[in-house]
């Protein structure tokens, strides 16, 4: 196992203010102090070359874990081992064995061109000549980003500032990518871009990747498992489609017909849109070939689409369930 | 320490970025020359001698100290340091491969050297130009004060790194940077030369008169303390500084919550 941790839980003292000047002026005297548990009882593994994505809404504590596995912050209580070593100890071969990736925090210098990011971090990691000048070939090459190398990174797009944050973190080999938001802000397009990317990377070069996103679609294309937390507390540990089949419950049905027609009583459908040609109509899952041979038994059918719920509403249904769905 | 080479390097490339805003900093360095000069000469009136200095010797003063100050103040880093602390970008150093200190002892001083460069080649065209009003200074002891002035570049960033550091506790510390401000140059003799303000005696074992006060005076050949003296006080007060700092360091990452991250 490349990730593992026991029972890892983290607790945040903070202190809590009255509103108001009073009330800033009474925090002068007397504060009181709370504790907030931003994950309790973590326990997972992660084998080499897996992609992991972790899944919940704000404050569930995906980054709080993402800072336990890097070693920025010290566990409360509980076991964590990454490549072999515990982050909290931060050793030089440790901090050689990773990299993150923060969407939201970059880490190129903003006023120099990104190659000089690069040879900045070059010197910091300590690579051989030989081996940064053939990653830098590789994975130029395969971000498409050759002609922004020299341009100074404030003079670059989101996108391609962010295809230079993952160049920068993977110049060095790393084993494991822990990957932040990495297409936060992001058009589709180049979010599609740095998807492709970060999966031929990590099947080409063996990278174990742990992933938080809020763009469902980053989570169902890299990774194959995810982890899904609530409040601090693991819901669910296991494959992603598997996962979100669970809260696939209506599909929708589209439905043209050539002649205007007036539908019959239909059991267990609910009619979104209708103009006596086009309908729209939605329907629990199980009943969905009863419902279909019904409409197509009404015959003049121009065009018919069926279609499963989008999926970030699925994720919506998964953050907000109250059952467990271990 | 190839790493901290490349660090002073970025530093250097990102102020020739902004080339044009150094080099007016120094041109206009030479205005509180004039404006010492003006000053002075008000207060010498028909005097010669001031507390031990003449009026060329008192102008001289201003101007050496003027080349010196960007020793004293650490060219900003401190304060991005400690906004790196507040915003959780300081986890950058607890994730790679590099020591908090010396990133920020290598980009202070590459920070610092550039203004003291500059402010030089400023300040040498105007004694040549208006020799008059200046004491003639040998190069020969001028040589011999840049290993104090080195010492002394490394006392300061240890000082504005200790500062930097003690975000981890007070979260904001803009008033410790003006009260440090205020002091250093007060207690450096950046504003006035510090045998008028506090004699020899306290002056010899400040870590702050080394800053510009003493690399001066040496420079004008009016300091009693030898060279080695001085050496060996500001090498006493390095090593304390560097303890200190290794362990905050060493304390740094458990106070760290990282947020904003």
């Amino acid at each position: 196992m490349i990730i593992e941790t026991n029972n890892l839980t983290k607790e945040f003292k903070y202190f809590e203010k009255p509103e108001g000047l009073k009330g800033s002026v009474q925090s002068l005297f007397k504060r009181e102090t709370k504790i907030k548990t931003a994950l309790s009882d973590f326990t997972f593994s992660a084998h080499e070359g897996e992609f992991i994505g972790l899944m919940g809404a704000n404050g569930a504590g995906k980054t709080t874990l993402f800072k336990m596995l890097t070693g920025i912050i010290h566990p409360t209580s509980g076991d964590v081992s990454v490549s072999g070593y515990i982050p909290a100890k931060g050793e030089v071969a440790f901090k050689k064995s990773f990299a993150v990736v923060m969407g939201q925090k970059s880490q190129l210098w903003w006023d120099l061109p990104a190659s000089d990011s690069l040879l900045l971090n070059k010197a910091i990691y300590e690579i051989p000549d030989k081996q940064y000048r053939d990653n830098v070939k590789y994975f130029v090459k395969l971000f498409d980003a050759q002609k922004y190398l020299s341009v100074p990174v404030r003079k670059l797009s989101l996108g391609e500032r962010m295809k230079f944050e993952l160049i920068n973190s993977l110049l060095h080999a790393p084993k494991i990518l822990f990957l932040d938001e990495p297409t936060i802000g992001l058009d589709a397009v180049a979010q599609r871009q740095i998807r492709e990317m970060l999966k031929t990377a990590g099947r080409e070069r063996g990278i174990t990747m742990l992933l938080t996103s809020h763009y469902t679609e980053d989570l169902l294309e890299l990774t194959k498992r995810c982890i899904v937390l609530r409040s601090g507390q693991k819901i669910y540990d296991g494959d992603m489609n598997h996962l979100l089949s669970q809260y696939t419950t209506d599909s929708t049905i589209h439905i043209e017909f050539s002649t205007q027609k007036t539908l019959p009583t239909i059991p267990h459908i609910n009619i979104e849109q209708q103009n006596g040609y086009v309908f729209s109509i939605r329907t629990p899952q199980d009943k969905i070939s009863i419902v279909l041979q019904e409409l197509l038994s009404l015959g003049d059918v121009n065009d018919l689409t069926v279609s499963d719920d989008d999926v970030t509403l699925l994720v919506e249904r998964v953050f907000k369930d109250e059952v467990l769905c271990q | 320490m190839k790493k901290y080479v490349q660090i002073m390097s970025l530093e250097w490339k990102n102020a020739i970025i902004y080339r044009t805003d150094t080099a007016l900093s120094a041109l206009f360095s030479v205005f509180t020359v004039v404006l010492a000069y003006l000053l002075w000469s008000a207060v010498f009136g028909s005097r010669e001698i001031v507390d031990g200095f003449t009026l060329p010797q008192m102008v001289t003063y201003y101007l050496l100290s003027k080349i010196v100050s960007p020793f004293s103040q650490g060219g900003g880093i401190q304060n991005e340091f400690s906004d790196e602390i507040k915003s959780g970008a300081y986890s950058k150093y607890i994730v790679k491969p590099i020591s908090p200190l010396g990133y920020f002892v290598f980009a202070s001083f590459a920070r610092m050297i550039l203004p003291v460069l500059l402010n030089t080649i400023v300040m040498a065209i105007a004694m040549i130009s208006f020799p008059q009003y200046f004491l003639a200074l040998h190069p020969a002891i001028i040589i011999t004060a840049i290993p104090v002035l080195l010492l002394s570049g490394i006392l300061s960033m240890l000082i504005d790194y200790l500062i930097a550091m003690s975000t981890f506790k007070l979260t904001d510390i803009s008033f410790i940077y003006i009260l440090k401000n205020i002091f250093t140059m007060l207690l450096s003799g950046g504003l006035i030369p510090l045998n008028m303000l506090l004699g020899d005696k306290i002056a010899m074992w400040s870590p702050f008169s080394y800053i510009i006060y003493y690399p001066v005076m040496l420079c004008m050949g009016k300091t009693n303390i030898s060279i080695f003296t001085a050496i060996g006080v500001i090498s006493v007060w390095i090593a304390i500084l560097i303890l200190v700092a290794r362990f905050v360091q060493h304390l740094a990452p458990k106070a760290f919550e990282g947020v904003g991250i």
